[in-house]
């Protein structure tokens, strides 16, 4: 029997021991674990603004034709909040905003849509969890904003437009590089991918550089480029004009010409050119 | 004669210090206090259970249990042949235990949690982050839970074992798989509560084979549902069958099994009788072991040690941790989802054949309703083990064919989706945070690199990443679709302390040449932190 | 006792309990009483029961899953084209075309046309969500492995039977029904794809009225 009360015993100190040193030990946990759901927040954040923000506003936030910037230093500093008279915290006017949408546009710009939307309370597909995620994955810009951007100007004059004979300034591959990996976002389905035609040189095809003099020689070729630049430049400004065999059409987006400038083509040019 | 004064208060205990002076009264008091509140042992009664003395004649101690609630439940004395760990291994008295623990711990997760799917899930991280000893609390409720189903059923099985379902215990059995089935369920919509993808597609997968119920199958899943699918009605119902209906069955079938306890006696290890003898009821004087001090002293051994094992088992980081994935989505099932391992069986069933039959007929019919009336079809008295040859064969078949089929019952018996897609699933699976996720943020530098080359990778991590995603397309290598296959991990800067990893497998038809990819994306922040045990 | 004995044995229901030894005394009109307050008492109790259940059903509105969905002929993918999504109504719409119809895959024994079919969205097998797959050209089930082709038939899995299809009508601008899916077809249990005539404006989806999938049990699909 003394062995039971010396066992017993012994469990409820060790009990209480634990307890103490949990006690000691929760603070810092509640902390840990608030900071990791924060995060979680904003990698599920990212995710959906992937999907549902990127189009307009851009992979990295930094605005299209479509959508005014995000990643922008007057938004996180107050700037904005203060000039739109908004009296909530930053955090407050996004979530607003990604619920709500915004019914009128803001004043001074001339976006072609209004952005809709998103919380399923007012006809959106997004959860309230999700609002909050995709905001949490905005403000992640803060310290990194990007300062003077202004929304996109959408000027007629730089515009590509659809004339594939246009004559274009001097391209920079580099750039053209950067311009394909992330604003307009050509590598998403070009590169390392199969959803577009590969532009690197692949099954006896050779890489795009050279790919286009073929293109225009063969039979079922139903655009009007003559040389193998100009296929280039229609199969960005008038993508379904040509859809290369064992291709969806109006996969690729139809809007470049309206979202591309002379410069920029250019530059994109200069970098397919590197795909031989 | 002393005329009494008039009183204007009655307070007998002044009359006792007059009569008596402080002191005695005092004691007396004290006495009297101590002897209600044990239901009939004094002060001396009580130490001279804790001196284990030998008791007086009439044995004052079984007082509290003709008379006191509580111990009206236990008998007052054993058979010596059952003090120890055998025969019983006490594991009744553990799930009563683990009743009281799983009420208790449900209690205070209850102040915490409301029943909607707009906050459920929203309490879960609140519970982790913000209240104390709430994680613990989360933790000890669902470890608590699944060791009250495998209790339960060591019980049973117990029971079996020793034959000591038979006459005239049937009854105390019957009532014994209905608290079974009891347990089962409870723990069944608990799983629902925390509001995750885990909860939300094991719990549909589970009232699904409601559906398969003849006749009234459809009503029967829309009831338990409340909808189509589960949704706030759900939500609501599995918490309300959770912490109301089936904890009030589970009281009320308790009750009955306990007093049949009583009633019959604990039944004796079967080779201390004679063949198809039933003697527990009546324990001769020399055989005694009553319940106080011997009895209660151990069944509180039991209590002490597992508070300190169960409060050990989910302390620190590398204990126990209740899962919790992302928020419940009704529109995504997420790849390999199982039912709660107590009902994977029923899954290995049901991938043999029809709904309804392996579903519903043979488990819910077949072996629960056999288990509930067994000692009523198998009346043989004998409870040598010699005499039963069949009955501890089919227990024992009926073992190892439910844990070949609870194997059936999980993803790696025949649930294959395409090769790429299982490929990518091993480094980022769909119910756990698997490798990618524990990863080591630091150390997967940015850059785009080939599974096959993992053996030149700039990292350690990175490597060891690389190659299980080249071991698992190595397996859809053998596919004759997948020619060429190839995988390829990019990792890009994204936002501030957040990588985007892009995982895509990229392969061509080797008879068309015509190819084709699939990619999934995870986004990886520097502090989410995913090793940490929720 | 001789007296019992040479009673000649009592008939009907009496004498069926005086043979089991339950009821050796006439039944008096006390006792009776008391059976007709019981049986009132259990008729009461199965229509509580009856009404607890109606409580406890859920009911359905239009343009909730459950109820009714219009979808607009536009929405319609083209034939054989990749099924389209309506999460909503937790349904896929399918254009059954030529591709489909001649599918290698598919079992012989289910009657296949060409036209459009409404495809419950969730798993015959546990309830869970199938995906479509296009890299395999067929819908999978993440739980357990189940996989069906487009047409709606069981290739593979633990289901045991062929997608569930909700009934469909085809309206005109009018809201007249032009078509509707019917729900028995010969020796084939499951719904017919409709082809949407010419002055068909509008698809009505009664998310309430499932088809239940024709049984499909053999490895690769059939029965």
């Amino acid at each position: 029997m003394k062995y039971y009360i010396a066992g017993g015993t012994f469990a409820f100190i060790g009990a209480v021991t634990l307890l103490i040193i949990m006690s000691a030990m929760e603070p810092a946990r509640m902390e840990s674990f608030t900071q990791s759901y924060e995060s979680r927040q904003i990698e599920r954040g990212a995710l959906i603004f992937e999907s549902g923000c990127r189009p307009c506003h851009g992979p990295q936030g930094e605005g299209t034709p479509l959508g005014p910037p995000l990643n922008r230093a007057d938004l996180f500093d107050g700037e904005y909040l203060s000039a739109i008279g908004w009296s909530g915290t930053l955090d407050d006017f996004l979530r607003s905003t990604i619920s709500a949408g915004r019914p009128l546009p803001t004043e001074g710009t001339n976006f072609p849509q209004r952005m809709p939307t998103w919380s399923q309370a007012f006809g959106g597909p997004l959860r309230p969890d999700e609002v909050v995620n995709v905001a949490a994955f905005i403000m992640n810009w803060g310290d990194r904003a990007i300062a003077g951007v202004q929304p996109t100007e959408i000027t007629d004059d730089l515009m590509m437009g659809t004339d594939i004979f246009i004559e274009l300034p001097e391209g920079d591959a580099e750039i053209g590089q950067n311009l394909a990996e992330s604003q307009f976002g050509c590598a998403a389905c070009h590169i390392l991918s199969t959803v577009g035609p590969p532009w690197a040189a692949t099954g006896g095809l050779p890489g795009i550089a050279v790919r286009g003099d073929i293109r225009i020689q063969q039979d079922n070729y139903t655009g009007n480029a003559t040389s193998g630049d100009e296929y280039l430049i229609e199969s960005v400004v008038e993508a379904n004009i040509h859809v290369v065999e064992d291709f969806q059409p109006g996969i690729m987006p139809a809007n470049f010409s309206e979202r591309i400038t002379l410069q920029d083509m250019a530059h994109l040019l200069a970098f397919m050119k590197t795909f031989e | 004669m002393r005329i009494p004064r008039p009183k204007i208060l009655s307070l007998p205990f002044l009359d006792d210090i007059e009569e008596k002076g402080v002191v005695k009264a005092s004691t007396d008091l004290a006495d009297d206090v101590v002897t209600r509140v044990t239901s009939g042992l004094n002060i001396s009664d009580v130490r001279s259970v804790l001196r284990g003395d030998v008791p007086a004649r009439p044995n004052p101690r079984l007082t509290p249990h003709a008379e006191g609630f509580w111990l009206h439940m236990k008998p007052s004395y054993y058979n010596n042949l059952m003090d120890g760990l055998y025969p019983t291994f006490r594991l009744g008295w553990l799930a009563t235990f683990f009743f009281a623990w799983e009420t208790l711990t449900g209690l205070y997760l209850m102040v915490f949690y409301t029943p909607s799917p707009l906050v459920a899930y929203e309490n879960m991280l609140n519970i982790l982050s913000n209240v104390p000893f709430g994680r613990w609390m989360r933790d000890t409720h669902k470890l608590g839970g699944e060791l009250m189903v495998l209790v339960v059923a060591f019980h049973m099985l117990r029971t079996y074992v020793t034959g000591s379902y038979k006459r005239p215990r049937q009854f105390t059995w019957a009532t014994g798989g209905l608290l079974l089935i009891l347990t089962l369920l409870v723990s069944f919509f608990g799983y629902l509560l925390p509001w995750d993808q885990l909860s939300l597609w094991a719990v549909t997968i589970g009232a699904s084979t409601a559906e398969a119920t003849p006749f009234v199958g459809r009503e029967a899943d829309l009831l338990m549902r409340g909808g189509p699918e589960i949704g706030a009605n759900g939500l609501l119902r599995a918490y309300l069958i959770h912490v109301l209906l089936l904890p009030i069955m589970l009281v009320i079938l308790l009750g009955v099994h306990y007093y049949k306890v009583i009633l019959h006696g604990h039944s004796l290890p079967p080779e201390a009788e004679d063949a198809g003898v039933d003697t527990a009821r009546k324990v001769p004087m020399n055989v005694r072991t009553y319940f106080m001090p011997k009895i209660l002293t151990r069944e509180l051994v039991y209590v002490a040690g597992l508070t300190l094992l169960l409060l050990g088992a989910s302390a620190f980081t590398f204990g126990y941790h209740a899962p919790l994935e992302p928020h419940a989505d009704p529109l995504v099932t997420p790849l390999h989802t199982t039912s709660p391992w107590y009902f994977l069986w029923i899954q290995g069933l049901m991938k043999l054949g029809d709904k309804f039959i392996f579903g519903a007929l043979i488990p819910f019919g077949l072996v629960f309703g056999t288990l509930v009336v067994w000692p009523y079809i198998e009346v043989g008295r004998n409870r040598r083990y010699g005499a039963r040859r069949i009955g501890l064969s089919i227990a024992a078949g009926s073992l190892v064919l439910a844990a070949v089929l609870t194997y059936m019952g999980t993803p790696w018996f025949a649930v294959a989706t395409s090769p790429d897609q299982e490929a990518v699933a091993v480094l980022l699976p769909q119910t756990k945070p698997g490798p990618l996720r524990l990863a080591d943020w630091e150390d997967i530098p940015y850059g785009t690199f080939v599974a096959s080359e993992w053996a030149t990778a700039p990292t350690r991590t990175t490597s060891k990443l690389l190659k299980m995603f080249d071991d698992a397309l190595e397996r859809g290598r053998d596919n004759p679709i997948y020619g060429d296959v190839e995988g390829f991990m990019i990792v890009e800067d994204w936002q501030t302390d957040l990588k985007k990893i892009t995982l895509r497998v990229v392969w061509a038809n080797p008879e068309t040449g015509e190819p084709s990819e699939f990619s999934e994306v995870f986004y990886f922040h520097r502090n989410s932190d995913y090793g940490q045990g929720e | 006792m001789t007296d019992a004995e040479e009673q000649p044995a009592a008939e009907g229901l009496a004498g069926a309990l005086e043979d089991l030894g339950v009821a050796s005394p006439a039944l008096t009109r006390r006792e009776f009483l008391y059976y007709l307050w019981a049986s009132s008492m259990a008729v009461f109790l199965v229509g509580a029961g009856g009404v607890t259940i109606w409580f406890a059903l859920p009911r359905f509105r239009e343009g909730e899953f459950g109820g009714v969905f219009i979808i607009p002929v536009e929405e319609i993918p083209a034939p054989d084209a990749d099924p389209k999504e309506f999460a909503e109504g937790r349904f896929w719409l399918v254009n059954v075309g030529e591709e489909i119809l001649n599918d290698p895959r598919q079992p012989d024994n289910y009657e296949l046309n060409s036209g459009v079919r409404i495809l419950y969205k969730v798993c015959v097998h546990l309830g869970c969500l199938y995906k479509w797959v296009p890299v395999n050209d067929r819908f999978e089930c993440p739980c357990h492995g189940s996989k069906y082709l487009k047409s709606n038939a069981r290739i593979d899995g633990p289901a045991r039977r062929n997608l569930d299809q909700f009934l469909m009508q085809v309206l005109d601008a009018a809201g007249n029904v032009l078509d509707q899916t019917e729900a028995t077809w010969s020796g084939n249990r499951e719904g017919t794809s409709l082809p949407i005539p010419p002055g068909a404006v509008a698809l009505r989806i009664d998310t309430g009225q499932r088809l239940l999938g024709a049984p499909n049990t053999k490895p690769g699909g059939g029965t």
